[in-house]
């Protein structure tokens, strides 16, 4: 047998020091610093996050709304994250969204996934959430098969001020959610879900702050995640800002295809708001109506509506430079 | 979480072709618009288990679906051909490129660019 501490034995911290020397089973050794090594390396280990756009305090925000007061119980905020109930707050600031809850009401932010219960049957999977403060809660549970309400993993902190969930509803599917009792205020700088029964969002300092794990994530990777879901066109409601280009079919109607940045997930349903105009030449058209008309892999061709129009004639879709608008593919779960 | 679900309608013409259909995750519905779906997801379907926000028209705009006061359902090739042969006629087409190549002769004789 080898000399040292058996690391099958372990625990036995009070015996080590760094000159320690620790034994495998099959004989091998190392130095109680080199495990230590060891150990800092696996707080760091990180998993993939099965979420999109979980950095708070930088998110995605295709649609640009920096604060949102919800007036209905769902409403879509910043990219893929819907914050759940009518009178919650979500503002974006530079340490994550900050949350407030109406006086007489639980609020959340969740994220529903495109995996069904089917999907992920049997997996373990933990969710987290590390909040502004630099505190951190997670949960760990088991995804069945169902079609009625389940909560899989859920935990709470601080007197049910703080709660995450991993679940299941009809009509939601599986989400993951970030919830706050009714009055509270909050802010989450970051969510995880990940494969496994371990976080591995954040570790903890000598201090016993939590500090991510990760880096800020690569915002042009997540942009084209989050787009898959949805595209905001004229994002930020430039002049003459071109949208896509076709011909007209009648006089009424022109089909206009407008490329996206990737494939999106489904034919989105498409809203739109301001004025855009049909141009050819120095003519310009009033739209009267946009339509989801087909979806290739490439991009979304629109019906549009309009009058006189020149059958066969080529027409750009712009915004020019009054009303100046957004339009929106939305392919959201 | 309560349960959740969107409600999706659809749109109607007078000899029940259907013209629109969308969830209220995006607008509500007019008076005469129907409910299909009083447990739906964020997004339109028009079957239960279909496609999310199915194309409802073809090329030419003639509606593919029809609501026969209980469901929908596809409309044959008949109805959808009889549509079509009752589409307004195209405006004749404009002599343009021999009025084109007639005025482009003139204007390079005249040595003039642009016509």
């Amino acid at each position: 047998m080898a000399d040292g501490v058996y690391i099958s034995q372990l625990p036995r911290a009070a015996e080590l020091t760094d000159d320690t020397l620790l034994v495998t089973d099959d004989g091998s050794t190392m130095s109680s610093a080199k495990l230590g090594d060891i150990e800092d390396r696996f707080k760091r280990w990180s998993n993939e996050n099965l979420l999109d756009n979980w950095y708070f305090a930088d998110p995605i925000n295709q649609r640009g709304e920096t604060s949102l007061s919800a007036t209905i119980n769902y409403t879509y905020f910043i990219d893929r994250w819907i914050l759940y109930m009518a009178g919650a707050v979500g503002s974006l600031g530079n340490n994550g969204i900050k949350l407030t809850a109406p006086s007489s009401a639980y609020a959340s932010l969740f994220q529903r996934l495109e995996k069904t219960t089917v999907d992920l049957k049997g997996k373990t999977l933990t969710v987290s959430a590390l909040f502004g403060d630099n505190q951190l809660l997670s949960a760990t549970g088991i995804i069945t098969e169902t079609t009625s309400n389940v909560t899989f993993a859920s935990a709470s902190a601080l007197s049910n001020t703080r709660t995450v969930r991993l679940a299941y509803t009809p009509g939601n599917g599986i989400y993951a959610e970030f919830g706050i009792g009714e009055g509270n205020t909050e802010i989450i700088k970051a969510m995880k879900l990940e494969l496994g029964d371990k976080q591995t969002i954040a570790h903890q300092d000598e201090n016993g702050n939590w500090i991510l794990n990760d880096p800020p994530p690569n915002k042009a990777l997540e942009l084209a995640k989050c787009q898959r879901y949805q595209l905001v066109l004229n994002s930020n409601r430039y002049t003459w800002n071109t949208i896509g280009s076709g011909d007209a079919f009648t006089t009424g109607r022109a089909f206009i295809f407008v490329p996206t940045p990737v494939s999106m997930r489904a034919n989105p349903t498409v809203t739109y708001d301001g004025a855009p105009s049909l141009r050819a030449g120095n003519t310009y058209i009033s739209v009267t109506s946009l339509k989801f008309y087909r979806l290739s892999n490439n991009g979304v061709a629109l019906d549009v509506g309009s009058s006189e129009l020149e059958g066969g004639k080529v027409y750009t879709l712009i915004y020019k430079d009054i009303n100046l608008g957004q339009i929106i593919f939305d392919a959201n779960l | 979480m309560e349960y959740f679900y969107n409600r999706h309608y659809i749109t109607v013409d007078e000899i029940g072709r259907i013209t629109d259909g969308f969830s209220d995750a995006f607008r509500e519905p007019y008076d005469n618009d129907i409910l299909i779906n009083d447990k739906g997801g964020y997004q339109f379907r028009l079957f239960p288990d279909g496609e999310e926000n199915p194309v409802l028209f073809d090329m030419d705009a003639i509606p593919l679906y029809k609501w026969d006061g209980k469901e929908a359902i596809k409309r044959s090739e008949e109805e959808i051909e009889e549509d079509r042969a009752n589409l307004p006629k195209p405006e004749p087409a404009m002599a343009t490129e021999e009025v084109t190549a007639d005025d482009m002769a003139t204007a390079i004789l005249q040595g003039v660019n642009e016509v």
